[in-house]
Order: C-alpha cells, then structure tokens, then sequence
C-alpha cells in the first residue's frame, strides 16, 4: 500500500466562499421583497476563474437584470468585484463591506424598486 | 414527505382564500388553474408575513406554480396550453417528473373530444419520460374526466390509468401485442360516500344521465413512484384550519372560494 503523504486535516474545510456569501444574500433580497424581486448567482468557471453574476430576478416577469460579477481564483481573496468600476477585494469583511455599498447605492435601489413597480403593474 | 396541492379556483380573485388553504394544508408545491388573480399579487399575498413561496416561472396559460422551495429546482419540460410537465429536483431525494394539466370542460368538449385530449397528454408524458429516461411521473390536476372515463382508462394512446395499485405494479398493459405504461389512479377511491364529499365537483342537471358528484381533479402516479405512497396520502380538501370549502348543502361553496375542491397529495420519494 501507498504512504499517504496528505496531512491530517486535509479533508477539513470550514472557509466560507464569496459565492455562499452572494447567495445568502440573494435569498435575502428575495425574502425582502416577498419573493417579487430576488436575487440569483449564476456561476461560470474561466480557466482557474470563478465569475459568479448576481443578478436581480423578477420570477413572474420572467425578467433578469445582472448588477455586478464576482471573480476570484482557487483561494478566494483577491476577488475583483465588478459593479460600476472593478473593484479588488482582500478579504471576507471588504467582500461584506462592498456588498453593502453596492446594495445600497441610489443605482441599485432604483433598479430593485422598478422592477417591483413593474412586477406590480 | 412533499405535500402537492392542486386547486381550480374558478376563476375567482381570491388571493387570501388560496393562501389560507396553501398555508392550511402546509403545502411545498401549490398548482393553481383558472386563476385570476395577479401573479404578483398573489405572491405578495402568500409571503404577507413569511417568506413562504416562490413563482415557479412556466409558459403554461392555464397553470400557475408556486414552491415553498428555490423555484429552479422544478424546470419546465414541455409545456402546452393546458399543460405543464416538469422536472422536479430537491437535494437527497430522486429526480421525479410533475405533470400538471387543465383539460378542456364538458360544457365545450364532447367525451369524444376529451378522449383525443387525454390521448395528447398521454404522449406528451410519454415523450418527456423516454427523454428523461426514467418513469418517477405524477399526473395532477383538473382532467375534467370522472376516473372510469374512456379517457382515463383507456391504453392505445390514453392514460391507461388504473383503479388497483398491484395491477399497476405489475408492469405495463399489452394490448394488440404492444405494451402501455400503467399510471395508478388512487382517485378511484374517492368516488362516492366514503369520505366527507362523494368527489371535487357537484354538477345537477336535468338530463338523464347525471352523476351529481365528480371527481374531475386527480393525482395519478406512475408505479415507481408508489413505494411512498399510501392511499391515505391523497386527500380531497374540505376544510382547512378555522375555514369550510364546503357551504350549508355539503357541496363546494361555490359563492366564496370555488366550484372545485382542491386536492392533496403527499408523496416520499
């Protein structure tokens, strides 16, 4: 039999990665707005790039509206967040900053609240 | 254990009657035919304090399809009109199909008709299992046919559906040395005095011919799929929590919900 040369904890993985981050959120704008907007993340592999799209769906328009990507390598951070303006991340806590910054910017308000007012017209 | 509810609200815009039965039947997947509500009203008014469903977006005129899970998990397949067939995908359990259909009503559809729609449904299951290689099928909704219709039980082209569970089980029907996928129609056992009501629909006329009770709205299940089933798992609905669909005569109240009582079906799988 082989020596295994694998550390111990090599199966032990407890990172949290961008992409859980954005679909808690995503799940968020959907409770928020009781399901009429949500969010949802569409996740594309480019070589060793993950892009993740955060896009803003309205289900019963059948309607999508991409509002910024995510992209990162294997180990997560840098991540180049792109919203207006690429922006580069180092870590989780700049990733939930941005987050923030970008959900609540006069840009995105106006988009969610158009699409829900044409949800409900 | 998933709970399907199907109803045919007539109709009728009554978003808070629909949330109360969802919400009473503790239902994972809602069907709604006829519906006339707003789709975006009716969310709003199913999520009033919980984030409970998602629309299930689909191309299906008669059909609307709200989940109490992520709504991209049940993906439209084929779709129709009248019918929505469509693949059902929740973590830890096994890849299922959900056909939901609103067929033509006898006020505009000779039986004879019906049967050539119940032929059209027939092939369009058919063809969507033989694509997705397997036959884990649920058929449900308003059929507009009584269970023992020609419609319903015949093969060659029909839904072949039968009233005995082992029959069903016992593999698929030759006739004219061909053979047809048997679908167990549980609804046979709700036909008459057993339960509260003797169906989903009263209808009175004067014609000679009247059956007064029907049970137009169905749930029928391909064989693999009857491992977690129980016939006690499909229920017509007469009353939800602190609410009767029933008026003073016993029969569907027409005048506040529906002429249709909604059915529900619990299923393992």
């Amino acid at each position: 039999m082989a020596d295994d040369l694998w550390p111990e904890n090599i199966a032990e993985s407890n990172l949290v990665t961008p992409v859980s981050i954005l679909k808690q959120q995503a799940a968020l704008l959907g409770e928020r707005t009781k399901e009429l907007v949500k969010g949802e993340v569409v996740t594309q592999i480019s070589g060793t790039l993950l892009i993740h799209h955060f896009c803003l769906v309205a289900p019963t328009l059948s309607y999508r509206y991409e509002l910024f990507t995510a992209s990162h390598g294997v180990s997560f951070y840098p991540l180049t967040l792109t919203y207006i303006n690429p922006v580069s991340i180092k870590s989780e806590a700049e990733l939930k900053e941005n987050l923030k910054r970008v959900f609540s910017s006069q840009h995105t308000v106006n988009i969610v609240h158009s699409i829900l007012a044409q949800v409900r017209s | 254990m998933l709970r399907f509810l199907f109803w045919n609200v007539n109709r009728r815009d009554i978003p808070g009657f629909i949330r109360h039965v969802a919400r009473g039947a503790d239902a994972d997947v809602l069907i709604l035919a006829e519906c006339r509500t707003e789709k975006a009203e009716l969310l709003e008014t199913l999520n009033d304090k919980l984030p409970h469903y998602q629309y299930a977006w689909g191309n299906c005129g008669h059909l609307l399809f709200f989940v109490r899970f992520d709504a991209g998990l049940v993906q439209p397949l084929a779709e129709s009109h009248r019918i929505s067939i469509r693949r059902l995908t929740l973590p830890g359990r096994q890849t299922i199909l959900l056909a939901a259909a609103h067929l033509p009503s006898k006020y505009s559809f000779s039986e004879e008709s019906q049967v050539f729609e119940s032929v059209n449904l027939s092939r369009m299951i058919d063809e969507v299992e033989n694509r997705e290689g397997h036959q884990r099928t649920i058929l449900i909704g308003d059929l507009n046919m009584n269970p023992f219709e020609s419609g319903m039980v015949a093969a060659r082209g029909g839904l072949n559906a039968v009233m005995s569970r082992r029959l069903a089980a016992a593999g698929p029907r030759v006739v004219q040395k061909e053979k047809y996928k048997f679908f167990y129609n549980p609804m046979w056992g709700h036909l008459g005095d057993r339960g509260e009501v003797c169906g989903t629909f009263y209808f009175e006329s004067g014609e000679p011919v009247c059956y007064f009770w029907n049970v137009f709205d169905q749930v029928l299940l391909r064989p693999e799929l009857l491992r977690g089933f129980a016939p006690e798992h499909v229920r017509i609905l007469t009353d939800v929590p602190e609410f009767s669909l029933l008026d003073e005569q016993g029969l569907p109240n027409r005048d506040m919900t529906s002429d249709h009582l909604p059915v529900l079906l619990e299923l393992n799988f």
